[in-house]
This record gives structure tokens, sequence and C-alpha cells, in this order.
């Protein structure tokens, strides 16, 4: 076997361990970037959570099961009130922002016509491919009929 | 249909992309292949997703990556740094190839046995690195 088909056949390992052991580097990485953002030590974030250093320590080590409450209580001593991101919830996300956008819309009659105009199915003067375009495009007609 | 064959861009430097990101790509030398293979999955779940943080230019703890300090750099002026999980290290260097922030991995050592790396490895891995710096 060559040493590319050993490693797509890696590849095609244990995918929950990826997830998991993936999710807890992430969160690692995480606090580390926090700490370092903010100028904070191990220890002075010991001091802060009220635990020993070594614990705090422990946090970052392969084997330790950091609870969500202690990474919550870790990031609120680092100034963060942290939430859970994940593929899904942006999905959601865009999903109650399009609902919002489009109840602004039928709300704003005047607005409607000229979101029509600049569409990926009618582009007016430019490409859109999504949103931002769009909402360029919307200027740049406004400004080319002298209204702002 | 033929399905299109994907080319890995590594390939010509003898090595096989593990990781890309947005802000960069990791790889492992062939050689380094049949080593990777017998980590622990654990282990190299852990590493690949250090790698793909490096990858997004992400700051990560010493515990996971670690770049020159007692490694010090190669003769040829390469810095050496090391993705870490466990007793597993997995040591390397960091060149900017066809343009793209490349992290290659070019020795393995599966479990230290002590704290202090391997001097022979470190040597070892030295003259590999200057190597390829030398081909490439």
């Amino acid at each position: 076997m060559s040493s590319h088909e050993e490693l797509v056949e890696f590849a095609g390992a244990d995918l929950e361990i990826e997830a998991t052991e993936g999710f807890m580097v992430d969160v690692q990485v995480y606090l580390n970037e926090l700490m370092e953002r903010k100028g904070v030590t191990r220890a002075e974030l010991a001091r802060r959570m009220g635990v020993s250093r070594a614990r705090v320590s422990k946090m970052f080590s392969d084997d330790y099961n950091l609870t969500v409450r202690q990474l919550a209580r870790a990031a609120y001593h680092l100034g963060e009130f942290p939430r859970v991101e994940s593929d899904t919830t942006r999905e959601l996300r865009a999903e109650r922002d399009a609902v919002h956008r489009d109840t602004a819309l039928r709300a704003s009659p005047n607005v409607v016509s000229l979101w029509r105009d600049v569409s990926p199915a009618n582009p007016a003067d430019v490409s859109c491919t999504g949103d931002d375009e769009r909402i360029q495009g919307i200027v740049r007609l406004a400004r080319r009929s002298g209204t702002r | 249909m033929k399905e299109q064959e994907v080319v890995d861009e590594l390939a010509r430097y003898g090595c096989i992309t593990l990781v890309q990101g947005r802000n960069g790509r990791a790889g492992i030398m062939l050689r380094i292949v049949k080593d990777w293979n017998k980590l622990d999955a654990k282990v190299r779940a852990r590493i690949k997703r250090g790698m793909t943080e490096w990858c997004e230019g992400r700051m990560l703890p010493h515990t996971l990556y670690k770049s020159g300090g007692r490694y010090g750099q190669t003769k040829g002026g390469s810095t050496i740094a090391v993705f870490k999980s466990g007793q597993a290290r997995l040591y390397g260097f960091e060149r900017h190839l066809d343009g793209v922030r490349t992290f290659l991995v070019a020795d393995c050592d599966p479990a230290k046995k002590q704290n202090e790396a391997d001097p022979d490895l470190i040597a070892r891995l030295k003259v590999r690195i200057d190597a390829f710096g030398k081909e490439n």
C-alpha cells in the first residue's frame, strides 16, 4: 500500500474521535487565545477563579475532561460570556435573519423595488452573489439617480 | 465520466497534505506516514486539529505546539517546531512553498521517554530539514 493510500485509509478512521478530541483542542486554543489577548497568565486566571495554578494548567493537558461549567467560569473570568456556535446554529441564525429582513422589506415598499432591481436574477449593474453585493448595488443605483 | 484525480500539491516535495486552511497548510514527509499511522487515534486527532488551528493562524498553547526554544535551529537557519499530544511529538518546520505558509512534519517520536527530546532524533531531524531546504 502506498503512503498516500495509507493516509487516505486513516482519513476514514474514527470520526467520533476526531470530533471529540478536535473539540477539546478547540476549547484549549480558545482559552489560550483569550489569555494571550487579555494578557492574563495562568497564575492570574487561577487567582480569579479561586483555584490552584495546577488546576488551570490541567485545563491544557490532554486527558483532563474540562466540564462545560469550568469552561464557562474560565471564560467569564477572562471577560467573556461564551456561546456555543456550530454550522447548524449559524444556519439557523441566517434563516432567522432572512425572515427579519423580509419582514422589514415588506414594511418598506419603496426599498423593495430597489432590492428586486439589484438581485442575482436581475443584477442591474453588478454581478450579485450575496446580500452585501446587492446592498452595494442599491447604493450605486441610488447615487446614480441622485438620491442618498 | 472519468473521476477527476485530486492532485496533492505537496506531492512534488515528497510530502502529503494533512490539513489545509485559510492561512496555511500542514503536511507530512512520506517517510513519516507509517509512524503517523501507528499513533493512537486520539493523538492523531488532537494533532490534526492543532494543525488545523495553526493553518487558521490561531495562537496555540505551548502544550500543543512549540516553535524554537530548546530545539533551536538547523545549520541552514530553519526553526524547529513541534506538535505535541501525550508523549507523542511530531517535529517539523515552517516554510513558504509556492507562496503558501506550510508546516512540514519531518520526524516523529511516538512515545517520548524522557523530559528532553531525543538528541539523536533532533540531530537526524536537523539534517533532514536542511536537506529538504537544499532540494527545494
